[in-house]
């Protein structure tokens, strides 16, 4: 192995402290006994959690987050995975267009498309809906989706596929039992990152909100246009946490090498 | 009365697995890969798809399969259609080139899963695997994970997971190609021995024409799509019927010649001299006066002898010994006849008179084993790495 040199020794660790450094001034003024978020903390005090978690408007984003990231995960995992299967077998040639497609949304500003997107809602008449935030959140995710998914259908041998038929398999079937099992860590990552993405998107998000339904991230942002009280802090910390322990569980089962592998070529 | 029935019925079952292959033709936009092949393949039969890659043999085997549908022509299996009858309702098994071994299942469930699959009570599914696990030589394997196994035991997996569901068909996609010498023999033997017990007929797929003249009862003989010709191994090599068949099977002596005369005899011009051969050397053609042609001997049919050496009724040729090489009871000479490099094979023992490298000799051979054929056209010569 090389050796680094001092300066660039230093210069990386620094760097690697700074990047988390604004989740660490917000962990410590969540324990800010005051009125006022503050850096370091005056006093210590879990007031702001208590308030966090009996105040029901917390509460009910938290959940709303969670449950829309569930279902954003599960579907847009679906679809990636019968599209990547799909390609992969039947129309090869046009697997190059798709991921065109596919990877699209991550070119576009994403205040972009949340215009876009409130202008396709109000057609649907769905503004202001879980659904609508739904299927942002699935054209948002599919690029994070595909990839994964992708990469561990393109390593499974299409012969399985053919083995399982001759022994009288159907092709549903042989999905279930050999094709799904072989590619189950691809499917966690995709499951779990576009969970975690889901879980914190706000931009497009803001656009598709209505009265009845708030996410956490998007209610965090109005809530501090009033009031820039250390409940923020607290939130902001759970949130942190929430999104933490899905990457170590990510890390764990499935590792996170589907996304430094190309799906391409 | 009863008994006869009873009798008839048994044969019938018996003589499952006949597979009936009629104008089957294959073609992929403007390429076709398999053109017009007539085959019938009696049950029971040890059949090989013999060729070089590229010439139709995995495609017909893949029809068979119903993973892709002929584009013309009609596939039936025991007289039954099979045109529109998907993979999963034909009578067959299948182990592939890769062997597609399901690497999350042990071996036992790699071969139980067909089983599972036809919902078998567990009993007889665990009596079953057993069986076949012990067929093929893999007694006390079953908990093992496949990435455990070594090449030789994979493949015996794979046999056995087709086998265990008593296909009246097995197709076989060169599936010892990926295999050293040693344990492709023994695995020969091995499904020789199986395909002999069981009575399964076996459509088995290789390029290798030691491979396929080892253990089959009938070889078919494929290049470019078409069949060259069918028959048992050993008819194959005494009379092969085109020139690319004597080349594919077996070592094989060319001399380029023109035909000077047809007949009675045909007269026969080459750059190691003038002879005559029977007209019923000619093979596949009509040959005229003024054609190319080439003629083929078997290195066992050459003789090598002394220079003043005459015998009765056999064609003879001046030569010159190259080199000579004893491979155990075998003794190969290499010869140089006129301008043309020639290979002969005799026992050891029979080499009464040694004649060393260098020295002036005859080459001795009976017209009547020669065969005449027209010259490879071109899209055949590259199949051997020639250009005609």
């Amino acid at each position: 192995m090389r050796t680094m040199s001092p300066l660039s020794r230093t210069l990386g660790i620094v760097f690697l402290l700074a990047l988390p450094l604004p989740i660490f001034i917000v962990f410590g003024a969540s324990f800010n006994g005051s009125a006022y978020i503050q850096f370091p903390p005056e006093s210590y005090s879990l007031r702001w959690y208590i308030e966090a978690f009996t105040d029901p408007r917390w509460a009910r984003a938290v959940g709303t987050s969670l449950w829309i990231a569930a279902v954003t995960s599960v579907v847009v995992t679906t679809i990636s995975f019968l599209a990547a299967y799909f390609t992969l077998r039947y129309a090869p040639k046009i697997n190059t267009l798709l991921e065109l497609a596919i990877f699209s949304p991550l070119f576009f500003p994403h205040a972009c498309m949340g215009v876009a997107a409130v202008a396709l809602m109000a057609k649907l008449g769905i503004v202001g809906t879980p659904g609508a935030i739904i299927l942002a959140h699935i054209i948002v995710t599919v690029p994070f989706s595909y990839r994964p998914v992708h990469v561990a259908l393109r390593s499974v041998d299409p012969d399985l596929i053919r083995a399982a038929e001759v022994m009288g398999a159907s092709e549903l079937r042989a999905l279930k039992d050999i094709i799904l099992p072989i590619c189950r860590s691809g499917i966690l990552t995709s499951l779990l990152f576009t969970g975690i993405i889901s879980f914190d998107e706000v931009t497009v998000t803001m656009f598709l909100i209505g009265p009845e339904i708030t996410t956490l991230p998007v209610q965090i942002f109005t809530f501090i246009q009033d009031d820039a009280s250390p409940v923020l802090a607290a939130i902001s910390t759970i949130s942190v946490i929430i999104t933490f322990l899905a990457i170590v569980l990510l890390e764990r089962v499935a590792g996170l090498t589907f996304f430094v592998q190309r799906s391409g070529s | 009365m009863t008994t006869t029935l009873n009798q008839s019925v048994s044969d019938v079952q018996n003589v499952t697995g006949s597979i009936d292959i009629a104008s089957v033709s294959k073609s992929y936009g403007d390429t076709e890969v398999l053109s017009n092949v007539n085959l019938n393949i009696p049950a029971g039969n040890f059949l090989t798809l013999l060729g070089p890659s590229g010439c139709g043999k995995t495609t017909l085997l893949r029809l068979i399969a119903g993973f892709i549908e002929p584009s013309k022509g009609k596939i039936a299996i025991d007289g039954r259609d099979m045109n529109g009858v998907p993979t999963q309702k034909r009578p067959i098994g299948m182990v592939f080139q890769n062997l597609a071994l399901f690497p999350h299942f042990s071996v036992a469930e790699n071969v139980a899963y067909g089983l599972k699959l036809r919902k078998t009570p567990a009993a007889e599914m665990q009596q079953r695997v057993d069986r076949f696990i012990d067929l093929v030589g893999l007694s006390g394997m079953g908990d093992r994970r496949i990435a455990q196994l070594s090449g030789g035991q994979k493949q015996r997996v794979a046999l056995a997971r087709s086998l265990v569901l008593e296909p009246s068909i097995l197709l076989l996609d060169e599936p010892l190609s990926a295999l050293d010498m040693q344990l492709r023999k023994q695995l020969q033997i091995a499904l020789k021995d199986i395909q002999q017990k069981l009575k399964t007929t076996f459509v088995f797929v290789t390029h290798d024409q030691e491979e396929a003249t080892m253990i089959s009862d009938t070889v078919v003989v494929m290049s470019n799509g078409h069949v060259q010709q069918v028959g048992a191994p050993q008819d194959i090599y005494a009379s092969p019927e085109t020139l690319f068949v004597s080349k594919f099977i077996g070592e094989l002596n060319e001399i380029p010649a023109r035909v000077t005369d047809t007949g009675p005899h045909l007269s026969i011009d080459t750059a190691a001299g003038q002879f005559t051969l029977p007209a019923s050397a000619a093979r596949g053609f009509a040959p005229r006066t003024g054609d190319a042609a080439v003629i083929c001997l078997r290195p066992e049919q050459l003789k090598v002898l002394p220079t003043g050496a005459n015998v009765a009724g056999q064609t003879m040729l001046d030569a010159r010994v190259v080199s000579r090489l004893v491979i155990g009871p075998l003794t190969r000479v290499s010869l140089r006849v006129g301008e043309t490099d020639m290979i002969a094979v005799m026992m050891t023992d029979a080499d009464t008179a040694p004649l060393p490298s260098g020295s002036a000799c005859k080459v001795s051979f009976n017209p009547d084993h020669a065969r005449l054929f027209a010259p490879l056209s071109d899209d055949m010569a590259s199949a051997f790495g020639e250009h005609a």
